[in-house]
């Protein structure tokens, strides 16, 4: 009996080493095999295997994924004998990871960088100029086309070295129901004081026993975005939170002080905002709205698709607006604009066909597949304008409304100088005057001489 | 010729005894070779490469400039980091004291307990030892969650007040010591059950014998024999619980605010977060040498083991 328990205990020991060791996820294509039987036909083969990096799944059921798959299906039907092998990678890191593996000498050939690492990584000179690639090669339409300022960030005088995929801003994500239900208005909401009142309103049990908050931020700094008021409010009334020199533009200003004591306020003394976010992540706010324990969140137009996918509620009532007002009559407060930054290793084997991959990326074929399969905001200005019935449809309203937003009041990052952590700096400022007993003052020096330490002086 | 023959023999014997003695010499050492080979590559050169690198101001694996002790002395000379050392001490340590404790309780009651109660009980001290870190500090944070926490769920169903075991700075950090104590528990209870399975019974008879109590059984026979896995549980478990980032970074990210901010996740920031591979590395060597000193505490136990083996 023990025998044949021993046995049988080592057999499913051994069936969980075999199934637990999975393969490294790399996906490739389904057309790999049709490529490998194509160019064994006889046609002219290159036998070019490009790496791709990006926070995409490709097995998943993220539109974007499937959209990105799609193209790399017809990208490598067009060009056979390339292969192009995609690589998931956890997206609050990736971005450093490519800037440390060029300094290694091994990096993929197109890879996805965030807006708060593009300085950093012009500067450590891992992306290949555009205009090595195809950029000489466009007509004065096209470039006028893709042009814009999340096109320029990467442009540091003389060359361009990224396309912005995936672009978006901050706003708020909001539940259109719940205002429905109790008598509010969007137009209503012109100023943070105004939001403060609606946040009220919407803090309440509701009939099943959920706790629902009317306002939601993470400020865990373990993965960090640039939420909260304190980011707006510097941008707003500061002009940027950067000088040009990439210091913190005072932080520990008058407009700084307040921001962050608004933020603080949210949590002690209005109360629409559980005590609990200051240890919750940015993930964590997402998957909560989702569960509809936030009635408003501050959020990135870029999840609206995924949040809409796991809602449990009606996910036609996921709204998004723009930032309220810091002073009456102002504008909306100014959010950072973003996008992933696509580009070319400037240390690839095959710079001519990844090249040729990017460029087929933001082709106005592609693009429209952006837009109306992944629901995503358009790279060039020709798709806004050749799928506007599709995008004016009250499924895609807040496309509109990010495109306003991004617009007049959404602020771009230049690349000319590193912000890498600015986000964590912020969110630390939080942290120190909410739960170390700091005074807000003393808090946001203290953030940014953190950033100045790790990022100005070294 | 007969000379010849017998000088040619024996020099043939002298040979053959010369390499069966080179034999014996090398032997242990090329049966040691693919371990010392895999010690080699896995551990010393990535050691003396991050003490390389702690020399350097070194971002982003950029070697930029030699600063020699410099990573070390802004290291040492940061408050931030002192107080995280401190914190470090203080959570190792008394989740140490706890763990011990309970491991050699719970011991005590598998060794005394019937079979089948033994065995169940076994397992249940064991589980957490064998889930993954990772995996354990998730789900404990769900439990302890102040909105959708489990516990705080219960706590206000029997009308009490919820209470914020990962949001409130006071009360985090114990919690980060719970955690840590309840994974290394199991870990503790099967040394000193080997121990006391190992006391011939024949010591314990004859205390018994005398008179002894339960008591006495226990401080004047069972806990000076179990002596020596004690002391190794507490080395192995303070070495685990000074290096430990998964249970850590999982359960709190070193918050709120920097209530929980311990050593490992100061070096992990450094590294994965400002890529700043210098300063980290110094810490990284730092963290090294102390755990080198509890390392010359274990040998130097494991080896009075083996002299009174």
């Amino acid at each position: 009996m023990k025998k044949t328990m021993s046995l049988v205990l080592a057999l499913v020991l051994v069936l969980c080493v075999i199934t637990g060791c999975t393969p490294v996820t790399t996906q490739q294509t389904p057309s790999n095999q049709q490529q490998t039987q194509s160019s064994n036909e006889g046609k002219s083969v290159e036998n070019v295997k490009l790496r791709m990096w990006t926070f995409l799944d490709l097995s998943s059921e993220n539109a974007r994924a499937k959209v990105l798959g799609k193209l790399i299906d017809s990208f490598e039907a067009e060009n056979p004998g390339v292969e192009i092998i995609v690589e998931t990678q956890e997206w609050s890191t990736m971005s450093a990871k490519v800037i440390a593996g060029h300094t290694a000498g091994s990096c993929p050939d197109i890879f996805m960088i965030n807006m708060a690492n593009l300085g950093e990584a012009i500067a450590s000179g891992c992306m290949e100029p555009l205009e090595n690639l195809f950029y000489n090669n466009w007509t004065d339409k096209q470039k006028a086309d893709i042009d814009s300022e999340l096109f320029r960030a990467g442009f540091d005088g003389k060359y361009h070295y990224e396309v912005p995929l995936f672009s978006g801003t901050f706003g708020i994500m909001y539940r259109a129901d719940l205002f429905e239900e109790h008598g509010i208005k969007v137009e209503d909401i012109k100023t943070w004081d105004d939001l403060v009142e609606v946040a009220k309103k919407l803090t309440y049990v509701n009939k099943d026993g959920l706790q629902v908050w009317g306002y939601g931020v993470g400020y865990s700094t373990d993965v960090t975005d640039p939420h909260g008021v304190l980011p707006t409010v510097l941008f707003s009334q500061e002009g940027s939170i950067f000088t040009k020199d990439g210091r913190p533009n005072n932080w520990a200003g008058e407009q700084g002080q307040k921001g962050l004591q608004f933020q603080i306020d949210l949590i002690d003394k209005h109360k629409v905002m559980p005590p609990s976010c200051v240890a919750l992540t940015s993930e964590e706010v997402y998957n909560m709205f989702e569960a509809g324990q936030f009635a408003m969140i501050s959020g990135g137009s870029i999840r609206m698709p995924t949040v809409k996918s796991l809602t449990a509620f009606d996910p036609d009532y996921v709204e998004f607006m723009a930032y309220p007002e810091w002073n009456a009559g102002q504008g909306s407060s100014i959010a950072n604009a973003y996008a992933w930054n696509t580009a070319v290793w400037s240390g690839s084997k095959h710079k001519d066909i990844a090249g040729k991959f990017l460029e087929y990326l933001v082709s106005p074929a592609a693009d429209k597949m952006w837009v109306t399969e992944a629901n995503q905001i358009p790279i060039l200005a020709s798709t806004l304008e050749a799928n506007k019935d599709f995008i004016n449809t009250p499924d895609n309203r807040w496309m509109i409304t990010a495109q306003n937003i991004m617009k007049s009041s959404a602020l771009v990052f230049s690349g000319q100088y590193s912000i890498t952590g600015f986000a964590l700096d912020l969110q630390n400022a939080m942290i120190y005057a909410y739960s170390d007993g700091m005074s807000v003052k003393d808090a946001l020096e203290k953030a940014a001489q953190d950033f100045i330490n790790r990022n100005v002086d070294r | 010729m007969k000379d010849i023959m017998a000088g040619r023999v024996k020099n043939t014997s002298v040979s053959r005894k010369r390499l069966r003695r080179l034999s014996k010499n090398i032997t242990p050492y090329l049966l040691m070779s693919p371990t010392i080979i895999l010690i080699f590559i896995f551990l010393l050169i990535p050691l003396g490469f991050a003490v390389y690198c702690s020399l350097y101001r070194c971002d982003y694996m950029q070697f930029t400039k030699f600063v020699g002790l410099n990573n070390y002395t802004d290291v040492l000379g940061d408050p931030e980091i002192l107080m995280s050392f401190a914190r470090t001490f203080f959570v190792s340590g008394i989740s140490l004291v706890i763990a011990l404790i309970a491991g050699v309780i719970v011991a005590l009651w598998i060794h005394t307990a019937s079979k089948r109660f033994a065995y169940a009980l076994q397992i249940i001290t064991l589980i957490p030892w064998v889930t993954s870190m990772v995996v354990a500090a998730m789900l404990w944070k769900w439990i302890l969650q102040d909105e959708i926490g489990l516990l705080n769920y219960f706590l206000a169903e029997i009308g009490l007040p919820k209470v914020g075991f990962l949001t409130n700075k006071n009360i985090a950090i114990y919690t980060l010591i719970f955690v840590m104590t309840w994974r290394v528990i199991g870990y503790v209870m099967v040394q000193i059950l080997a121990g006391l399975k190992a006391i011939p019974y024949e010591y314990e008879e004859a205390a018994l014998i005398d008179g002894a109590s339960g008591w006495d059984l226990f401080w004047r026979v069972r806990l000076p024999l179990v002596k020596t896995p004690l002391a190794i549980s507490a080395t192995i478990v303070g070495l685990s619980n000074i290096n430990n980032l998964n249970v850590p970074l999982t359960l709190l990210a070193g918050g709120p605010g920097t209530s929980t901010m311990v050593t490992a996740i100061k070096v992990y920031r450094m590294s994965f977060t400002s890529y700043h591979f210098g300063e980290a590395s110094a810490l990284s060597i730092i963290m090294c040498l102390i755990n080198f000193i509890l390392v010359i505490f274990y040998v130097k136990e494991v080896k009075y083991e083996f002299k009174n083996a």
